[in-house]
């Protein structure tokens, strides 16, 4: 028996110590290498609205740095990482009605979704105090991957490049409500108070990074701004007024018609959507 | 709790501590065991350990009237446990069957039944350890085995946890022996059991699950895919059943080696079967040696009393026995796998091929030897092999697929226009490494063919610090496949 327990012992110490330096090294490489975004003064971020409606090429310094999918935790992680990495002194960033819905918070908790959203921070979250019902082991699947296997400089999959497309399908109206504000039983899934804790963490970070923010509402197809539960619609303009209330701005234009050859899908712009968008908010901002 | 998952890993590494720590006194090493096996059951359903401690206690109880010879009632207790446990069995696993079917028969005229509103769970393990106990009380009755006298070793021998689930089906006149000698723990038994607990992981997570992913896809979706495809999903749930099953097995059987128990082999690299009759000497071995002793020789014993001339319609009476044997024998297999036509076909099917491999015994030898002396036999070999894989295909589709039209239209698919046109190259393109993972372990597999496992002998030539570089390559490949835990695909039976 003493040499069997010998025996897995030196082989279990021989696979942790492996791992572990495997994991130092990734941290140290991590650490060490700069996230590969170009300097700016402007940081464009947020979940897939932002990302599609605002062409950071039309700015003289800015990056889209935001993706799809992303919720206010993921945001607030990334933007805790690069003010200290990176030092912009404008975000952008995207406000719409789905922001706050509380399907955000099953990013975190459904299998469909839990996974990627680790894989983009497994770095920089803070996945203990998250205070969602959060499945652990996938948190630590996707950390033995990425960091115990190997070492290498791949740990930046919470930062994408900007782009667009000039495809305008207009087809999705009711699966994109659904998804949004709508939980299996067709009835309002609500708001997430997690994504509006987030959301103050991510106004406070800047405030006292001294980094200006503007909040921002992209347009969405009129149909589909009809459709948004009235109770969304009302909490929603009671935060922005509680937001704009404590001196930051919020640009609100997801009542704005833009016309249908603008839109990539319901609640998307397209590329000529996008230069629009783009033009109308520098003339507000600048 | 599965044996892939982290569960089980923490419930094995507690248990294989105190079971040793205990090793002194065998009676409450015994009864720890028989408390981890409950405990395990527990984790899945809790309700139907009453079940499983009220059929093995029935069992034990039994047992003990059967060993008395001095019983005049002797038969009839072994009817009154028979009956007790097909009873159980056909409640929980055949009542929603049979019941469907007769509605289905009378509506065929006219005639509508509602149908009660029972809704029956099956509870996990119920086919395994029901043969387990008819086991039981059967070699008791031929005076096979001595009735135990201990309550705690019958009802672990009935719930032993490594085995409950899915098997082996270890009878328990082999396994009863081992839980009332002592055990002693042995370095090399060990380590032969970490040894196939890894390659049955490597098995599961890494092979079948992730053919899984592919196979469900195409099996839920087929109307939509071309012939090509649907050979590739035939073809992939045949490794995906091996890798799942034979996987469970071993993991199973190493397992049990780490609590000091000898389990027997359950799999011998059946793909590699030179013939079909070959095939079923090699896959499942525990429950077609189960058939075979308590079902088919008994009957084609009965049945040869039955007959006593030589030749009927001028059918030698042999075959006549052989045929009427296997084919019961296989549609009771068929029907033992599941309430289901599916399962029944497929059982029927397997014992036709039987026959039809026995009638043309005479003919394959003396083509065989006709063949040797041109030094060409192994081609007949091959073309066996070949055709082995190709009914096994055929079969295991029908066994995959939810009911009998879906089976057939799967197969027409197959056999359709559409494996004329270019094959569909995108399955393969998008799981690559899939594909170089199961060539790697069926080359492993073809070079350990002559071992109980295959990586037994393989690294066991080697130098220490390679074999344990590919032990590691190993556990970081399933490592790497794991999370995404699926029951094994015997659990359903």
């Amino acid at each position: 028996m003493k040499r069997f327990i010998k025996k897995i012992s030196i082989f279990i110490f021989i696979l942790t110590a492996y791992f572990l330096v495997n994991t130092v090294l990734n941290y140290a490489i991590f650490n060490k290498i700069k996230p590969p975004i170009k300097n700016s003064d402007i940081f464009i971020m947020g979940d897939s609205h932002p990302f599609k409606a605002i062409d950071p090429s039309m700015f003289r310094s800015a990056t889209n740095l935001a993706m799809l999918m992303e919720p206010y935790i993921l945001t607030f992680w990334k933007l805790e990482y690069l003010v200290n990495n990176a030092k912009p002194d404008t975000i952008l960033l995207g406000f719409g009605h789905q922001n706050i819905s509380a399907f955000n918070d099953k990013k975190f908790i459904e299998e469909k979704w839990v996974g990627e959203m680790f894989k983009r921070s497994y770095l920089i979250g803070k996945v203990i105090n998250i205070g969602l019902d959060v499945d652990f082991k996938v948190y630590l699947k996707v950390f033995y991957k990425k960091m115990l296997i190997y070492p290498h400089s791949d740990h930046f999959n919470f930062i994408d490049t900007y782009s667009n497309t000039d495809s305008n399908q207009i087809d999705d109206i009711i699966p994109a409500i659904k998804r949004h504000f709508y939980n299996e039983d067709n009835q309002p899934i609500g708001i997430s108070p997690v994504q509006i804790q987030y959301l103050d963490s991510i106004l406070n970070l800047c405030r006292r990074k001294n980094i200006k923010i503007f909040l921002i509402s992209s347009p969405v197809h009129h149909e589909y701004f009809s459709l948004i539960p009235e109770s969304m619609k009302q909490i929603f303009n009671k935060k922005k007024s509680e937001i704009m209330s404590n001196g930051f701005d919020v640009i609100d234009m997801s009542e704005s018609v833009f016309d249908d050859d603008c839109f990539q899908n319901a609640d998307h712009l397209n590329s000529k959507g996008a230069k629009k968008f783009t033009n109308d908010i520098k003339s507000i901002i600048f | 709790m599965i044996f892939n998952s982290l569960d089980f890993v923490i419930f094995i590494i507690i248990v294989f501590v105190m079971y040793w720590s205990l090793n002194s006194k065998m009676k409450f090493q015994n009864l720890f065991l028989l408390l981890s096996s409950y405990f395990f059951y527990c984790w899945w359903d809790w309700r139907f350990l009453f079940l499983l401690i009220l059929v093995s206690v029935v069992n034990y109880t039994v047992g003990l009237k059967l060993y008395n010879k001095n019983n005049q009632s002797r038969k009839a207790w072994l009817l009154a446990g028979l009956i007790i446990n097909i009873l159980v069995l056909t409640y929980f696993k055949y009542f929603n069957f049979f019941v469907d079917s007769f509605i289905d028969a009378f509506s065929l005229i006219d005639v509508d039944i509602q149908k009660p509103s029972l809704n029956i769970i099956l509870p996990l393990g119920i086919s395994f350890y029901i043969f387990l106990s008819l086991s039981y009380i059967i070699d008791i009755y031929n005076n096979k085995l001595k009735a135990e006298k201990n309550i705690v070793n019958v009802l672990l021998s009935l719930s032993f946890f490594p085995i409950i689930f899915a098997g082996p089906i270890q009878k328990p006149s082999s396994l009863l022996p081992q839980i009332r000698s002592k055990r002693i723990f042995k370095y090399e038994f060990a380590v032969d059991g970490l040894k196939q607990i890894l390659w049955g992981l490597f098995m599961k997570v890494v092979i079948a699950d992730k053919c899984a992913l592919i196979v469900n896809n195409i099996f839920s979706d087929f109307n939509n895919y071309k012939s090509s495809s649907l050979v590739v999903g035939g073809v992939l749930f045949m490794i995906q059943i091996y890798a799942d099953f034979g996987g469970y097995s071993l993991i199973a059987i190493g397992v049990s080696r780490l609590l000091g128990f000898e389990i027997n082999s359950n799999f011998r690299y059946p793909y590699f079967a030179d013939n079909f009759p070959e095939f079923w000497k090699r896959w499942h071995i525990s429950l077609t040696s189960w058939f075979r002793d308590y079902i088919f020789l008994p009957l084609s014993f009965f049945i040869s009393r039955k007959i006593p001339a030589e030749r009927y319609f001028s059918i030698n009476a042999d075959l006549i026995i052989y045929m009427t044997g296997i084919v019961f024998t296989w549609l009771l297999t068929g029907l033992w796998h599941g309430a289901n036509l599916t399962f029944i076909l497929w059982g029927l099917l397997n014992g036709m091929i039987l026959v039809l491999y026995r009638i043309a015994k005479k003919n394959r030898r003396s083509l065989i030897k006709k063949l040797k002396k041109y030094n060409i036999s192994s081609i007949l070999t091959a073309a066996e092999s070949i055709l082995t894989l190709i009914f096994i295909l055929f079969l295991w589709i029908i066994f995959r697929s939810n009911n009998i039209s879906e089976a057939f239209s799967y197969l027409s698919g197959i056999l359709s226009m559409s494996g004329l046109s270019k094959p569909d190259m995108m399955i393969l393109k998008n799981n690559r490494d899939l594909f170089i993972l199961i060539a790697i372990f069926f080359l492993i597999e073809w070079i350990g063919r002559n071992q109980d496992y295959p990586i037994f002998s393989i690294f066991n030539k080697w130098k220490r610090p390679l074999r344990w570089v590919m032990y590691y390559s190993i556990l970081i490949c399933i490592l790497w496949y794991a999370g995404n835990e699926q029951e094994f695909f015997y659990f359903q039976f």
